[in-house]
């Protein structure tokens, strides 16, 4: 018996095919199978013959088996009505295709941007997350409070990770992280290139972190001196396929040794590298990182023991009074951490190592998302319960033979459902064609593995089922409520009110988005036209790094590029404007009074402010002639006023300590954006030290460009030789600090465009059903003596009511919003009244174009073709 | 209905059902095709090709002999009918006419490349 007993096919195989065949075929297909069964369980073993028991059972699903289909063709059940409800709708659509499309298209536009925004919104919210420990990694900032004001760093000084570790046992371990701060030529044989993105990092980087290393052993990289780590991208680059362990390269004419390959990196991780260095390396070439505890070039990762960040905070004061509490320093530290996981959206420092994210942003764009979707499913009720009225009569016909109020709604229910579930397999596949050009739009890699994960797969299997629910909740009731006896005689009206409140929505967001888009152009048109106070056109910057020949060369350099035909002025510089110069505590004497501040310095030569066309105001500025110019500064007025000096010539002749050299102040300079006017114009200052240039600024000559940079070339290798000329354009590197404002820009744009689409065609649609309707009533009209351009204006007034309103509604939170965002800029436009003007006028024109059409056809029939037929 | 065509597999099927004379059912005709043909055939294909041989009415059926190994389950016995027959010997007909018309030395053409 219980031989027999073990030799059957799986139970819940058999289940499956009982369920979905029909009655008719079940007999003969289950005994085949389970004969099949034995016969196989005897060949090839039990348990291969019930897994092959299973496969054939999904085998035999064919649609002439099933069991919906044949047996209820007979049979009258729940199944059955879903049929007819199905194919009711089916039929629907295809009677009403413009209809329809206009309701399906509205549909697909708002789930697909909907798959975009979360595919943005988790891009970003999971950025830095992918660390096993990121919990208890925490990055330790520095404050610093001067007379200038505070400057909240990044940063943190070389000994402070190691210090705080032996003295501290909260401490698990640390990983210190420079970026080199100047591009770098990386060489391997002849293929040489200057490189922006070189980090160096202390052992435990691979420990701390969960990057991974495609080539190289994690436990033994970052030990020595002079060991670099590739990206797969710079591996590629400089070695091509074979492998480059054990490779040399020159960096700035070192020889670093090649000894891992990293796997490819997320794009959402603030730590990014193309070369990663040991640290070792960093503090062989600048020792005093081991020792000085008041330079902050590196930034500390703290791993910490778990849950001791509180104790451990509190023991940072104590930590400070004991080593960085002196007579010589006026100014105030303070240490503190901050969670690693947080990082990406916390307020930004001096010294971060990406852009941060936006926190409102996101919710702003989780916001449109929702407001698509919301214009999309009022789009579906409005188109609904507008063509409710020819669904009147099938409706009736249903109740006379039967039919209970539920199941007209459930009817409904299931059509509108059925709408969302197309709608969102056909916005699946807009998404996938899409993603890499949205990918491309925001330069990250999405890779639409978001699809698989498992929250959102339920997400996707919810949504069509809730939208379809909540969109056809209302048009369901409509009709359920129709009485048979009425629309089987007359038209019926119903719903106008909810109509005209939906459309009223939608405008109102609409004009939120108009609103904000407009904005949000004229800001960045803004950003890119306003002067920021130098001069930055038709300058070419070429950005020499650390290399020494083209300073030991500088007045040949200099003379040979000036002499060149189509070539202006040329000026050596460590940064240029629209880049971040070193932060420098500087000391200035004012009558015995110490004033300490933390002020950027640029080291420029005397043609900079010439170059640039920067203002002297006060004082001079740089002479080549004179010798003390060497221990002169030159600063901005944000310095004057920082510092706590009257005027500007109350500065001058004031002696100066900075970075270990003193002098005098000999100039004031006009203040400029040398920064991006996010923020404000902030105290700056310049010292003539050409050991510390990196950079020529040469200005062109206009439409001679080509043949310039041929010229400049040309004198280059003569003059500095075999190193390349590394070089770009200022008002490139200008605009990329509004990339982020321009994506955003370009993504608020799309989407606010979407739903205007989504509006109009909602509106159209509209206003099709609405001219039909009275179609007959204008036609009396005509008859009575109106006139066309009377009957036109009156069917205006009737959509121009909810816009108008619309736009009055919407107008409260477009200004909330839009001012946030302008919030963060120092300089800003205001919202003025042109700003308003234009969504208005887009509005009318809207309006006028998609109504227009209807109405002036309405206006124009011959009335005897809509009052024949009654 | 889409004709009487009778494809290749269909027709192998048919045979079958002929060759078995009484006993033609899912499980003999995967079975005994399995052998002649050595193909891997599986039991779905074959119940799909029954049917549609006898919706084009080149066989007939009846439920009949329930087996312990069933389950106690009938099994739909298939018998040829007099236009499936015709069908088979239209089908040999046609290859035997094709056959009669290819000449000989395109086999032995073959033969000596």
């Amino acid at each position: 018996m219980n031989s027999t007993k073990k030799i059957s096919p799986p139970k819940w195989a058999d289940r499956i095919l009982q369920w979905y065949c029909a009655e008719e075929f079940l007999e003969e297909v289950q005994g085949d199978l389970h004969e099949w069964f034995h016969r196989r369980s005897k060949r090839q073993g039990l348990t291969l013959a019930r897994v092959l028991y299973f496969i054939d059972v999904i085998r035999f699903f064919r649609t002439f088996r099933l069991r919906s289909m044949q047996e209820h063709k007979t049979k009258v059940g729940f199944g059955g009505k879903m049929n007819n409800y199905i194919k009711t709708g089916i039929r629907d659509f295809r009677r009403q295709k413009f209809y329809a499309a206009i309701n399906l298209f509205g549909l697909v536009a708002g789930f697909t941007s909907c798959l975009f925004i979360v595919t943005y919104l988790q891009d970003e919210l999971s950025y830095d997350q992918f660390h096993s420990k990121k919990d208890s990694i925490y990055r330790l900032n520095v404050d610093i409070s001067t007379s200038t004001g505070k400057l909240e760093l990044a940063y943190s000084s070389g000994p402070m990770a190691q210090t705080l570790q032996s003295e501290l046992p909260e401490v698990q371990d640390y990983v210190r992280i420079a970026k080199n701060p100047a591009s770098v030529l990386v060489r391997n044989k002849e293929r040489q290139f200057y490189e922006e993105s070189v980090i160096y990092a202390d052992p435990a980087f691979f420990t701390l972190f969960d990057f991974e290393l495609a080539l190289g052993n994690k436990e033994t990289v970052l030990k020595q001196v002079d060991e670099v780590i590739l990206s797969p991208q710079m591996a590629i680059k400089y070695f091509g396929e074979s492998s480059p362990i054990g490779e040399e390269m020159q960096f700035d004419g070192t020889t670093y040794k090649v000894v891992g390959v990293v796997q490819p990196m997320p794009t959402n991780s603030h730590i990014q590298f193309d070369f990663l260095v040991s640290m070792a390396t960093w503090i062989a070439l600048r020792p005093p990182t081991e020792t000085n505890w008041f330079w902050f070039p590196v930034t500390t990762y703290l791993q910490l023991t778990e849950n001791s960040e509180a104790t451990f905070a509190t023991k940072l004061p104590a930590f400070r009074d004991k080593y960085m509490v002196n007579e010589r320093e006026t100014s105030e530290y303070n240490l503190s951490i901050e969670p690693f996981a947080g990082i990406h959206f916390s307020e930004a420092r001096l010294g971060e190592m990406d852009v941060k994210g936006e926190k409102s942003y996101l919710y702003f764009l989780a916001a449109v998302a929702g407001f698509i979707l919301l214009l999309a499913v009022a789009n579906f009720i409005n188109l609904s319960t507008a063509k409710s009225t020819r669904r009147a009569k099938e409706i009736a016909v249903r109740k006379t033979l039967g039919a209970l109020r539920s199941e007209i709604k459930w009817q409904f229910l299931v059509e509108s459902t059925m709408y969302a579930v197309g709608a969102l397999a056909l916005a699946i596949v807009v998404y996938i064609a899409l993603l890499p050009s949205f990918s491309d739009l925001l330069s990250r890699q999405f890779d639409g593995a978001i699809l698989t994960t498992l929250p959102f797969v339920l997400a996707l299997a919810v949504t069509p089922l809730v939208l379809g629910f909540l969109a056809g909740f209302y048009p369901a009731l409509v009709m359920a409520a129709f009485e048979p006896i009425q629309t089987l005689g007359h038209q019926t009206k119903g719903g106008f009110r909810l109509r005209g409140v939906l459309t009223t929505f939608q405008f109102a967001v609409s004009s939120i988005l108009i609103f904000a888009t407009v904005a949000m152009w004229m800001q960045l048109n803004y950003l890119r036209n306003t002067d920021p106070g130098f001069s930055k056109e038709q300058t070419l910057v070429i950005d020499f790094g650390l290399n020494q020949q083209p300073i030991a060369r500088y007045h040949t350099l200099r003379n040979e590029l000036e002499n060149l035909e189509n070539v202006g002025a040329v000026t050596f510089s460590s940064h240029i404007p629209s880049e971040k110069p070193h932060g420098v505590g500087t000391r200035i004497y004012n009558e015995g009074e110490v004033i300490d501040g933390e002020i950027y310095a640029n080291m420029v030569d005397y043609q900079f402010y010439d170059s640039y066309e920067l203002e002297i105001v006060a004082g001079r500025s740089f002479d080549f002639s004179l010798s003390e110019d060497s221990s002169g500064l030159v600063v901005n007025e944000a310095t004057v006023k920082a510092m706590g000096f009257g005027s500007n010539e109350e500065i001058l002749n004031k002696e100066f300590l900075q970075w270990g050299r003193r002098g005098r102040v000999i100039g004031v300079v006009k203040d400029f954006n040398f920064l991006s006017l996010h923020t404000e114009i902030e105290p700056l200052s310049f010292q003539m030290w050409p050991e510390q240039f990196r950079k020529i600024s040469v200005k062109l000559e206009a439409n001679r460009v080509a043949s310039a940079i041929e010229g400049l070339e040309k004198t280059w290798r003569e003059v500095i030789g075999d190193i390349p000329m590394n070089y770009y354009f200022l008002d490139q590197r200008f605009n990329e600090q509004y990339r982020n404002d321009q994506q955003l820009g370009t993504i608020i744009g799309i989407f606010s465009t979407v739903s205007i689409i989504i509006a109009v065609l909602g509106l159209i649609a509209f206003a099709t059903h609405i001219c039909a309707q009275r179609a007959k009533e204008m036609a009396l009209r005509k008859v009575m003596g109106a006139s066309a351009s009377g009957i036109s204006f009156l069917l205006y007034k009737q959509f121009s009511r909810p816009v108008g309103i619309a736009f009055i509604v919407g107008l409260l939170p477009a200004y909330y919003i839009t001012d946030q965002w302008l919030e963060q800029f120092a300089y800003r436009v205001n919202i003025n009244a042109m700003m308003l003007l234009l969504p208005l006028l887009l509005l009318a024109i809207i309006l006028l174009l998609s109504v227009g059409y209807q109405s002036i056809q309405t206006a124009l029939a011959n009335p005897v073709k809509h009052l024949k037929d009654e | 209905m889409k004709g009487t065509h009778l494809g290749e597999f269909e027709e192998l099927v048919l045979l079958t059902v002929g060759v078995l004379e009484d006993d033609a059912y899912g499980v003999t005709v995967t079975e005994a095709m399995q052998e002649q043909t050595g193909r891997a055939i599986t039991i779905s294909t074959v119940h799909t090709a029954l049917y549609r041989l006898e919706k084009k009415g080149f066989v007939s059926s009846k439920l009949d002999g329930a087996t312990k190994a069933r389950g106690g389950r009938r099994k739909r016995l298939y018998t040829i009918t007099s236009a499936g027959h015709a069908a088979l010997v239209e089908s040999r007909g046609l290859r035997d006419k094709l056959w009669g018309q290819m000449p000989n030395y395109q086999f032995e053409f073959i033969g000596r490349l």
